[in-house]
This record gives C-alpha cells, sequence and structure tokens, in this order.
C-alpha cells in the first residue's frame, strides 16, 4: 500500500537525538533556542517562540488575546477540527466562512 | 558541577527511535498502544491513557470528571505549579492546603477543613514518591462525594505501604481514582515528555482517549494500528496531548531498566540518610526509601541558614534546588488564606542530587560537602 504521507527522516535526525541525549538536557533547552533562531532566520520573521504542537500554538496564541464567550474568531469550516478546537478552549465562539473551490482557501487566488 | 538531576538514557533509546523512524509512523500509533500496555501491566492498573506531558494528565483527567468555572479543588501548595495551572485551565480554583511538616505530604486535617459545597475534588501530590494516606482520601469520596486526582508525577513506580490497609502492596495507579503521571525529562522514568492516567474508572477512560486526540471520536483505536480515519464526528471539546511513538519508544526501553534505576536512587538515599541523620540542625524527611521509586532527596535546614548552605554546596561543586516555592506566593494565587507550615516549608527545604549516574565517589563528595557545612 502506498501511503498517502510518511515523514522523511533517519540518520541525521537519529544522531542530532543522540546529542542531545548526551547532553543530558531533554526538557526546553539551548537546542529549541537554536532552533527558534533557525526558524526566525528562516521565515524571516521578527520573533519564534516554538510550542509542543500547532494545537498549542494556535492556543496559546488566541489565549493572549484575552477571547472570551462573547468573542467569535472566524475559521473556515474545511480545516482539521484542532483549529476549531483551539478557539473552543479558549471559550470563544467559532464562525464557519467558505473556502474557494479553486484553492481551498478561505479566499479566491493566492497571493 | 554534581547536578541535581539527569536523565539516563542513551543507546536503548537512541534503538527505539530508530524503528520508529523506519517504520514511518511518528505521531500517537503502535509504540503509544505498547507503551500504555506495558505500564498498565507493571502498575497493574485498570485503564492506562498515555499523554504528552503530567500536566497535560492532570488537566484531562480535571475536564474529565467535569471540573469548570465555580468549583473548587483541594491542593497543597506545595508542589509545582502545573498542578495549580491544572486547576485554573480549566477555569476552576485551586484552594491551598498545608503539607505535613515531616514528610511534606498533603495535611490532610488541614485539606478537610477546606472542603465547601463548592469543593469537587482533591489533588494530593505524592511528594518525592511518596504514597499519600489514599485510604482516607478514598472515604472521602462516599463522604463528601468528591474525586481524587492524584499528582503522582513523582510516583511512578511506587508502592502503597499502608500495614492496616487492604491495598498495601499495590502500586500507585493500580488502585485509588484517578492517577496522573508524569514522564519529563528528570523523572525516575523518561519519555523525553510524556505523561500518563491511569483510573479504574472504564467510562472516564474512554472518554479521555478522546479528550487526547482533539476530541475525534474512537481515533485512538485508528491510531493504535499507525492509521487515521477519514470519516470522524468531534462530539466534544478535545485537546491536542496524545503521547506520540517516538516518545512511547524512549518509554519502553526506559521501562526496561526501571527496576535498576529504582535500585539506585534508593541505594543513594540511604547513604545519604545513614551520612546525615546524625547533623542535628540538618532535618531530614521521614521516608522509608525503600518502599518507594525516589524522585528526589529533599531534607530542611534553618531559612535562616539556607541561602549560605545553598552557596556553600555550590562552592563545593555541588548544585542544589527548591521543590517547590509554595504556590500561594506567585501573583496568580496569592489569596487571604492562612498557610503558616507551607510559609515556613518553602524557607527550609533544600533538594540535593539524586539520578542513576552520580557515582558512589560524587555521592561521597557531596555528603562531605554538606557535612563540612555543618562542621561534622
Amino acid at each position: 500500500m502506498i501511503p498517502v504521507q510518511r515523514p522523511y527522516l533517519g540518520q541525521e535526525e537519529l544522531a542530532a537525538v543522540g546529542a542531545a541525549f548526551d547532553s543530558r538536557w531533554l526538557g526546553l533547552g539551548s537546542v529549541v533556542r537554536d532552533f527558534e533562531q533557525e526558524l526566525a532566520r528562516f521565515i524571516g520573521a521578527k520573533n519564534v517562540i516554538a510550542v509542543n504542537t500547532g494545537t498549542s500554538a494556535l492556543h496559546l496564541a488566541l489565549d493572549v488575546l484575552d477571547l472570551g464567550p462573547e468573542d467569535e474568531v472566524i475559521v473556515p469550516s474545511l480545516t482539521f477540527v484542532a483549529t476549531i478546537q483551539a478557539i473552543i478552549a479558549c471559550r470563544a465562539k467559532p464562525v464557519f466562512c467558505e473556502v474557494s473551490p479553486e484553492t481551498l482557501n478561505m479566499f479566491g487566488g493566492t497571493r | 558541577m554534581i547536578k541535581l538531576a539527569k536523565a539516563t538514557i542513551g543507546d536503548d533509546e537512541l534503538a527505539g527511535i530508530r524503528e520508529v523512524f523506519a517504520a514511518g509512523w511518528l505521531g500517537m500509533g503502535n509504540y503509544t498502544l505498547r507503551f500504555e500496555e506495558a505500564i498498565q501491566t507493571y502498575l497493574g492498573a485498570k485503564n492506562v491513557v498515555a499523554v504528552n506531558t503530567g500536566t497535560s494528565a492532570l488537566h484531562l483527567a480535571l475536564v474529565g470528571i467535569g471540573v469548570g468555572q465555580g468549583d473548587e479543588v483541594i491542593v497543597p501548595s506545595l508542589t509545582y505549579v502545573a498542578s495549580f495551572q491544572a486547576i485554573s485551565m480549566c477555569g476552576a480554583q485551586p484552594v491551598a492546603c498545608e503539607s505535613d511538616p515531616e514528610t511534606l505530604l498533603i495535611d490532610l486535617d488541614d485539606a478537610e477543613a477546606r472542603i465547601t459545597e463548592r469543593t469537587k475534588a482533591v489533588m494530593p501530590v505524592h511528594y518525592c514518591g511518596q504514597p499519600c494516606d489514599m485510604d482516607r482520601l478514598l472515604s472521602w469520596k462516599d463522604r463528601y462525594g468528591l474525586r481524587i486526582v492524584e499528582d503522582a508525577a513523582h510516583a511512578f513506580g511506587s508502592d502503597y505501604f499502608d500495614d492496616s490497609s487492604s491495598h498495601r502492596g499495590k502500586k500507585i495507579g493500580a488502585f485509588g481514582d484517578i492517577a496522573c503521571f508524569s514522564f519529563d525529562p528528570m523523572k525516575v522514568l523518561t519519555c523525553g515528555d510524556g505523561g500518563a492516567i491511569a483510573t479504574g474508572d472504564d467510562v472516564l477512560a474512554s472518554k479521555l482517549r478522546n479528550m487526547r486526540l482533539l476530541g475525534v471520536d474512537r481515533e485512538s483505536e485508528a491510531r493504535y494500528r499507525n492509521e487515521r480515519k477519514w470519516f470522524y464526528d468531534v462530539p466534544e471539546q478535545g485537546y491536542r496531548c496524545h503521547l506520540n511513538n517516538i516518545s512511547a519508544a524512549i518509554g519502553l526501553s526506559q521501562l526496561k531498566r526501571l527496576g535498576q534505576f529504582i535500585a539506585r536512587r534508593r541505594e543513594i538515599c540511604l547513604c545519604y540518610d545513614d551520612a546525615f541523620s546524625s547533623i542535628p540542625t540538618l532535618t531530614l524527611l521521614k521516608v522509608n526509601y525503600l518502599q518507594i521509586a525516589p524522585f528526589m532527596y529533599v531534607v530542611r535546614v534553618a531559612a535562616e541558614t539556607r541561602e549560605a548552605f545553598m552557596s556553600h554546596l555550590k562552592a563545593g561543586g555541588v548544585e542544589t534546588g527548591i521543590h517547590y516555592l509554595p504556590n500561594h506566593w506567585h501573583s496568580l494565587y496569592r489569596s487571604d488564606g492562612q498557610l503558616p507550615i507551607a510559609d515556613r516549608l518553602g524557607n527550609e527545604i533544600v533538594t540535593l542530587p539524586l539520578h542513576c549516574s552520580l557515582a558512589d565517589s560524587e555521592v561521597e563528595h557531596v555528603i562531605s560537602v554538606v557535612r563540612s557545612f555543618f562542621s561534622v
């Protein structure tokens, strides 16, 4: 069976994990700082904060906006449920919108 | 510098990760299932749900039993802030209580006095791996209608040894209500990061299996086979806090050596106890380390000498720590409630190095640096 998706990784990543093991510091540490700096350069972003999942990233980003039960967040219905659950976790209300059939993005066309 | 805590991790765990890479399924999958089954057998627990951190375990457990806005949860002030954050994350109010100065375990008389009609649960902390008085706590389920959410972050592998209890000899997580474990990098057993919930409550367990995967109905069953469901319903709020295959593979490797880890930690604690018991101004915890899986070795010194004690050890190449600052000191959790015992303990406790890679000579060194502070 040809899988739909498959991660592409191997020796290089194992060696990096081995190096982290050797340092005996497995939690948030200097490698995380290096990763954030590399990401910021790669993306061209001003600030990068690494977290454990994409859902956590969405949740934390929404959380700092101090959303309450009165607040609404507009989100395409056609997304993984993580997007919606992050909004509900902040006690706000997701408001669904359509997507463009051509791109499946919120607006037609790309930029 | 002799480190306070250090993971014992290396080739065995790397071999496990290599297998997961080769299988090409890194997320929650068959290794997560194997890890859950292995710890279920090890603990003698009825249900085990693996998650990504001990904090997630506590959070999911609380949400799973319906703790929310307006509810109160009683918790010792002397615990890591994770216990408190898990409670306030649910919109509930953590109600801080005292700890017993001899063991640093929850003071159950004080906790009982703080029960109100809003109290939904009690969160005892099995500090350093010592079990709390579970018989008394479990009696509160019927008497007050409370749930007991055990913060067992420190206690994976500890036995319950109350002589008068019918649970004597069982492991923490094998009985009780809901036990929440942590497998963070400093713990006796680590997954890199990880956690698990052990419970005898089947309905809760199946709810938690959905909740850890964003509430996607029965997604766990597909993931256990390294698959995903493409048609699914989402009946309720969930969170992204499953344990992935990589972390589970690390945990499985660690579990094979857990007996060695615990034995070495016990040995070191006994050496410390033996060497320090004759120092009158150093207070040891009243713990039988042979009956627990010791996570930390904590002592108490007079509040006014603690800073000097810690500096002396640092100068001697020995790292120390404080586990923990009482949570009612933090700006988020400050309250009018009086907690004089926790206040005192918060100023007296010091943690000494305890991990499996400590050599005998390093243990001797820690002992001699400590003794030299007290001029003995």
